[in-house]
């Protein structure tokens, strides 16, 4: 029984470990940022990894998420003569929910995982000693690029994604049950609200911050082994997921109410 | 009598004649031709000094009552088994860990009592050279050496371009500066790593494991080659090897750790003359007696 209780501590210990670590290079990233400690090479290229090299899956999953989901909606709207509510359906439900959180998962899984591996190997090979030798701050070098990338590009992302989805979601619904471009698109201009696209938006911020922290802690906190970098890569993709549901939850009750 | 020397004799360290003449030539091992022309002064504050420094990792001691001096100018050389806690201790002195107990004076600042910025600011007079170089792979040679006056100066590119290309020509590397450190060999990334480590103009630079993983030759190119650097710039090294015959061959003084203390600092004579077991078994690479409960070989009955 004691045994038991001490291993719960020790797993809660963990936990709030983990979690005092995560806000320590948080708070130490935004330190960095207000005193515009901002390396603009690496920034950019940090926006292009995370930005535009995910564009392509981002794109392919919201396209097929988007037909999906209006081949279901299309095919019970048109049953209970709801045909027209097709395209806000479609739409209120990408910019809600499924735009800003399947972005940042694909993100998460692309990026948030590179991350981890790259600053995890530079920490494994002492690049990260080599930078602090020089006097320069890793936080400052590596995470502020980084999630400066993950605030901007995931919330433009979100956006790309939630018409691609609703674009999808016209395919399958003209395919299906032969809705025209103006009863489509007609019904979102007449009933979604401004509000539901920012509150997406404003999600997905929250999203590219939960990636890039989770993502560079893991890499920076890697233990000094080859395999380490592997799990590290693992936990920062799992932790991204995690973190990412249960914000979403949070979120969506305040933008939401 | 500094300090270190009192530490070390109450350690029970191996007392070093410093008049002791050097070993005779069938044992193979002497001391190449002097380092530098100038002798180091020893009169004066050390540029670095470690007074009575712990260290534990989750309790377990690494290091105990490390105490030593390092003068400028010198060649300081840090050998012992492999685990006995060299690279360790080259950490410490650097700041990129901190001791658990006990003091590292640079230039007489206490360092071990600075934050990051403190030690930002410290750094900035030293120059690190890692076992296995810790070349940035995204980058080119060029911005691995550049690194650090591009980040942190207003020079101008030009300015840094050349110091580069100078740089390069120093460690024979000229000619590699768009090359990637994965198209270098083991003994190149030495090289780009002393460059890079030399670009500040660093009054102390630390080399760890300097000819490690290199054949022989190539081993005694590096070494040959931290001694250039000593005779072009004056700097103050301190290298951290179990590479005795190289060590022996640059060093103006060494200090050798053994069970995690300092077992003996003296001259590369002083160490060859010592009537220490343990000395004469590290030096002379002797596989049997006191340490061969580090050694996988068991030891002969």
């Amino acid at each position: 029984m004691l045994s038991a209780i001490a291993a719960l501590g020790g797993h809660v210990l963990k936990v709030l470990s983990y979690f005092g670590e995560a806000s320590e290079l948080h708070l130490r990233t935004l330190v960095h940022l207000s005193r515009g400690d901002v390396e603009l090479r690496p920034t950019i290229e940090q926006m292009a990894n995370v930005g535009v090299s995910s564009l392509p899956i981002v794109a392919v999953t919201m396209l097929f998420s988007g037909m999906v989901f209006s081949f279901h909606v299309a095919d019970e709207a048109t049953l209970l003569g709801a045909a027209g509510y097709v395209g806000w359906a479609v739409a209120e439900t990408m910019c809600r929910e499924l735009g800003p959180a399947l972005t940042a998962i694909v993100v998460a899984a692309r990026a948030g995982s590179a991350m981890a591996a790259e600053l995890g190997t530079m920490k494994v090979t002492e690049q990260i000693d080599a930078l602090r030798t020089m006097a320069t701050d890793p936080v400052q070098y590596l995470v502020v690029p980084r999630y400066i990338a993950g605030l901007t590009t995931v919330p433009m992302l979100a956006l790309l994604a939630d018409i691609i989805g609703v674009g999808g979601g016209y395919i399958m619904a003209s395919a299906t049950a032969g809705l025209t471009p103006d009863a489509y698109f007609g019904s979102i201009g007449d009933n979604l609200d401004l509000w539901t696209v920012a509150a997406g938006v404003i999600k997905a911020v929250f999203f590219g911050i939960i990636i890039a922290v989770v993502g560079c802690h893991q890499g920076l906190y890697t233990e000094r082994a080859s395999e380490e970098v592997g799990r590290a890569t693992t936990r920062a993709v799992v932790y991204c997921i995690m973190l990412i549901y249960a914000a979403n939850l949070a979120l969506t009750v305040v933008l939401f109410p | 009598m500094s300090g270190t020397d009192k530490s070390v004799a109450d350690a029970g360290e191996t007392a070093v004649d410093s008049t002791a003449s050097a070993p005779d030539e069938e044992e193979g091992l002497r001391p190449h031709a002097p380092p530098q022309a100038e002798p180091v002064d020893r009169s004066g504050e050390p540029l670095m000094s470690a007074q009575h420094v712990y260290y534990s990792v989750d309790d377990t001691p690494i290091l105990e009552d490390i105490s030593f001096d390092v003068y400028r100018g010198e060649i300081f050389g840090i050998m012992g088994m492999s685990g006995s806690g060299k690279t360790t201790l080259l950490r410490l002195l650097i700041g990129l860990d901190r001791p658990t107990s006990g003091h590292i004076f640079f230039k007489g600042e206490d360092i071990t009592r600075l934050d990051e910025d403190g030690l930002n600011r410290v750094r900035r007079s030293m120059g690190m050279c890692f076992q296995y170089s810790a070349l940035f792979d995204s980058m080119t040679v060029a911005e691995n050496v550049a690194f650090s006056l591009r980040n942190r100066t207003d020079i101008s590119q030009g300015e840094i371009d050349r110091r580069v290309r100078e740089l390069l020509d120093v460690v024979e590397m000229g000619g590699t500066e768009d090359r990637m450190p994965a198209d270098l060999s083991g003994g190149m990334k030495k090289r780009v790593g002393i460059a890079r480590a030399l670009m500040e103009e660093p009054e102390l630079v630390l080399y760890d494991e300097p000819s490690s993983g290199l054949d022989p030759v190539m081993g005694c190119n590096i070494t040959a080659l931290i001694k250039k650097v000593r005779a072009d710039t004056g700097s103050t090294a301190i290298v951290v090897s179990h590479d005795v015959s190289n060590m022996l061959g640059i060093t103006d003084r060494m200090l050798m750790l053994h069970e995690r203390r300092v077992q003996v600092i003296g001259t590369p004579q002083e160490l060859l003359a010592s009537d220490s077991e343990i000395v004469h078994r590290f030096v002379h690479a002797v596989g049997t007696g006191p340490m061969t409960e580090h050694c996988s070989v068991s030891p002969q009955r």
